[in-house]
């Protein structure tokens, strides 16, 4: 059965530990999630176990993936569209949190564009640890080809301290590749990660006579200790490979894997980023990779979150890859690609909702307020890409408006919305930070704070809960509250309010 | 966790069996005292019977209120050249990423927690210089005590709070309930940290990148039997004996500097070149200097790279002359500012990513100098060519013989 996912891609979902769950809009809109990590299923998986995770296993694209977020239709008349948004709260000290927030969508059906043939190149490091989950690679490369369309090819190539190419363009349903098998790891064998990449886009060349779509995907234990190791540098091949048009999908395998130039491969912007834990769980990933379609909308994205007189940018979340230039936050993507997903039996535990976006701390200047004054613009939103289909250039600016004067505190504890219609995002961010300075605070052996910061979430959790009975938030609630208790089992501190908290407060 | 913490208590013990320099007299006794709290009741009943302890540090934290104050001390986890950092830890230092694990302490009214706690596994090439310090309702704080700062010893665990000297290599939290605030030592260097997660600039990067990936072989008559050039500009490369035992090369390197064709018969080397050891060891972590020699069999174009090396490594070179700053921020947290590199035999000085060309009796002979650093700061969690302090340069040289006619 095809069942339709349609989601607009930063990154498309995929994940070991994600349920099925679509996130289509009622509108036929399509929201548009930021690439990376599609779940935080593992996380919650331990503190529903009684466990309290390490702050690195919280990763916040994940997380906010895991949230269906409502979004405005995508009617701005291009393929991509973008929609900020406002929300000013009081901090939990005398201060004032004010936080934009930016999502796109895109108003184009993936069905109504014809399928086009793929050949994807599967790259993958032969490293002992690699190989625990890979083993000999033949099942994986016999079910990844058997999943493919009979117009599809698939070439393969391994990679430890050299790259060899061990397939060329099998054709699905008539290749025999039984005989296929990863070399044997060396003793001591080093990774060249660099190798391995461009030895896929090489293998991409080798079918010239092909016409279609092509994609890479990466099966990495994160390791790059031979050949160019410099991150950057491979981030920056693998970019061009994703400018050029060849999304690329990161699969994390083995133990030890090492999330961070993987993540940011993956958050370059296409495909998908998951982790296998196991052999079968790689089945399932290949399987799943087989059946996505991803199709080229826009190049070279830029967006740029302006801050107006009075505010100045602070903390950024969901989006790692953003900077600050000349004063305003910058995020850039070299592709965004539109993707459907045949059914999919993700693999196991987690939600998927689709969510996600870029937010923004303003810094606000009290001293500007009264000079200012309240119901002018916060921030201009300033969106450009290249439309790939039309071949054209597009640009495009808004502005918001905060109805409070700069650093003005709302009158109540409850946020003041510039789209009160879509604020959950930012109850989410909240959620977010709450999870994360309870595992922080725990980690830097500060239990009382870690357990402070949940008791000072409550109320705003229960309160958004009485206004709009969210399941997302309700999960993530009870998450905070099972966190809760598992620190308090093993410190038995007395809550204490931590400083310098960077939620905002929701609570009445 | 529990496990990070029994090491950390372990180290203490270490540092006073070996007399480490930072921490003197029953300091474990302070450690498992700081570990009390998350190991129960076991280990603060073990540090009650602790006889006094003093401390010997070039910087402290001390709280001169009336009440205890959690604080969270986070020591470098990166080489600096310290002596660099004076006048300059605002700019170079206030980076969270520089900073490893953090240690929780509560400390009393009156005590003080000494900073430069050098890790004693690594306190034979690690000069410690800086400590991140986060106390709660502060900003999170560099505190960076200058190269020429002494050692202030005290006498017992309490701050020595008419010692003008403890006083001057001290943060300090001062004040009553509410108002309370930061009080710093002239001696030292503190600097406020911008909150988490905030909005930074992109890192630099280099001038000009040179490199290469798979594994070259060394022999003569490799045949060039394909080159292509990768969607990020550099050359992928097949060579072989035969077609049977093709091997492929990635080279990062500008298009001109490999003029090599398809069909051409090359000599290969590879090597690599271990660095001098620096002082009485050699750093296991300094990246060796790596060679890559291609010439055509037909003794026309040679081509040179080198990367990671040092002067002494090149005999081609002359002077390395530190620029100083400004200096890039890499990816990773390292500190890098620029070298000239003299290429006496050519009468040319080099910046990173300059080229310079000669010509001698119809050989031309042209070099490109790529990245060219003198690592300030370099961080454990960087790629080996970061992770190491040192000056150490990547260079191409390309010489191609008179065609005759």
């Amino acid at each position: 059965m095809r069942q339709g996912i349609l989601v607009l891609l930063l990154g498309l979902a995929g994940c070991a530990g994600g349920a099925d769950a679509a996130s289509e809009t009622p509108s036929g809109s399509r929201g548009v999630t930021q690439a990376g990590a599609q779940d935080a299923a593992y996380f919650r998986r331990l503190i529903e176990g009684g466990s309290i995770p390490e702050p690195g296993l919280l990763d916040q694209v994940g997380f906010f993936a895991e949230h269906a977020l409502n979004q405005p239709e995508a009617d701005c008349g291009e393929v991509v569209c973008t929609h900020p948004s406002l929300a000013v709260a009081p901090r939990f000290d005398d201060g004032t949190w004010t936080m934009a927030f930016v999502s796109l969508n895109s108003g184009v059906d993936p069905e109504t564009r014809p399928r086009q043939p793929v050949h994807v190149v599967l790259a993958v490091e032969t490293s002992g640890a690699a190989r625990e989950v890979t083993q000999a690679g033949t099942a994986i490369i016999e079910k990844l080809l058997g999943a493919l369309e009979q117009d599809d090819r698939l070439s393969v190539v391994s990679f430890g301290e050299e790259s060899k190419l061990l397939l060329k363009g099998a054709v699905p349903g008539q290749a025999d590749v039984s005989q296929v098998e990863l070399p044997a790891p060396a003793k001591d064998e080093k990774v060249d990660l660099y190798g391995g990449i461009a030895a896929a886009a090489d293998a991409l060349k080798l079918q010239s006579d092909f016409v279609g779509a092509t994609r890479i995907v990466l099966l990495t234990t994160g390791r790059a200790d031979a050949g160019i190791t410099d991150p950057p540098r491979i981030e920056s091949l693998a970019e061009s490979l994703v400018r050029a048009g060849t999304p690329f999908s990161v699969l994390g395998l083995s133990r030890s894997f090492d999330a961070s130039l993987p993540r940011s491969i993956a958050e370059l912007g296409a495909g998908n980023y998951a982790y296998a834990k196991s052999t079968d769980d790689l089945s399932d990933l290949v399987v799943q990779e087989a059946g996505v379609r991803l199709v080229p909308l826009a190049g070279d994205l830029q967006i740029r979150v302006v801050p107006s007189p009075g505010y100045s940018i602070g903390r950024i979340y969901g989006a790692r890859r953003a900077t600050v230039e000349d004063g305003a936050a910058v995020l850039r993507a070299p592709a965004l690609f539109l993707g459907t997903r045949k059914s999919a039996s993700d693999v196991e535990g987690g939600r998927r909702g689709g969510g996600g976006g870029l937010f923004v701390e303003l810094v606000a200047d009290p001293s500007s307020g009264a000079k200012i004054g309240v119901g002018q613009a916060a921030f201009q939103l300033e969106t450009s890409y290249t439309d790939i289909d039309a071949g054209a250039d597009v640009s495009f600016a808004s502005e918001v408006v905060n109805g409070l004067s700069p650093g003005e505190r709302p009158t109540e504890n409850w946020p003041h919305f510039s789209t009160p219609d879509y604020g959950k995002a930012f109850m989410m961010l909240n959620m977010y930070l709450a999870l994360r300075a309870m595992v922080d605070l725990h980690a830097a052996g500060d239990c009382g704070a870690a357990l402070g910061v949940s008791y000072m979430m409550e109320p705003g959790a229960d309160e958004w809960q009485n206004r709009f009975d969210d399941p997302d938030i309700n999960v993530d609630r009870d998450t905070m509250l099972r966190l809760r208790e598992n620190i308090f089992n093993e410190c038995r501190a007395v809550p204490v309010p931590p400083s310098n908290y960077e939620a905002g407060c929701f609570s009445l | 966790m529990l496990g990070e913490e029994s090491k950390i208590a372990a180290r203490r013990r270490s540092e006073v069996a070996t007399g480490g320099s930072s921490l003197t007299g029953k300091s474990w006794c302070r450690a498992l005292a700081t570990l009390g709290p998350h190991f129960g009741v076991l280990l603060v009943a073990l540090s009650v019977g602790c006889p006094g302890y003093h401390y010997t540090s070039r910087a402290y934290f001390a709280n001169t209120t009336k009440e205890p104050v959690n604080v969270r001390v986070q020591t470098l986890q990166a080489d600096v050249d310290c002596a660099s950092m004076d006048g300059r830890s605002a700019e170079l230092l206030a980076r969270r990423e520089l900073f490893g694990a953090a240690i929780t302490y509560e400390v009393e009214p009156g005590q003080a927690v000494p900073l430069d706690l050098d890790d004693p596994w690594h306190s034979q090439r690690r000069n410690s210089c800086a400590a991140l310090v986060q106390i709660l309702g502060f900003a999170d704080q560099v505190v960076y005590w200058p190269s020429a700062t002494g050692y202030v010893t005290t006498e017992t665990a309490l701050a020595e709070g008419s010692d003008p000297r403890f006083l001057g290599q001290s943060l300090r939290l001062e004040g009553y309930g509410n108002v309370k605030g930061l009080a710093v030592g002239h001696a030292l260097e503190v600097t406020a940290l911008p909150p988490q997660a905030s909005g930074a600039p992109p890192a630099d990067t280099a001038p000009a990148t040179l490199g290469w990936s798979g594994a070259p072989r060394t022999g003569l008559g490799f045949m060039l039997f394909r080159r292509e050039i990768l969607p990020d500009g550099c050359l992928s490369l097949e060579l072989g004996k035969d077609l049977d035992s093709r091997w492929v090369l990635f080279l990062c390197v500008p298009e001109w500097a490999f003029p090599f064709e398809v069909d051409t018969k090359l000599n290969i080397t590879s090597d690599q070149i271990l660095p001098e050891p620096r002082g009485y060891y050699s750093d296991p972590g300094d990246p060796p200097a790596q060679h890559l020699l291609v010439q055509a069999a037909d003794a026309g174009a040679r081509f040179e790279l080198w990367l990671n090396a040092q002067a002494a490594e090149l005999p081609a070179v002359g002077k390395v002359t530190s620029l100083g700053p400004p200096g890039r921020h890499t990816e990773c947290g390292a500190y890098a500012e620029p070298v000239s590199v003299e290429l006496p035999a050519l009468s040319a000085t080099l910046l990173p990513g300059e080229e310079a060309k000669q010509v001698v009796k119809g050989k031309t002979t042209r070099v490109l100098l790529g990245r060219a650093d003198q690592l300030l700061i370099a961080p454990d969690a960087c790629a080996p060519d970061f992770a190491s302090l040192g000056t150490r340069f990547d260079l191409l040289m390309l010489d191609t013989p008179e065609v005759t006619p």
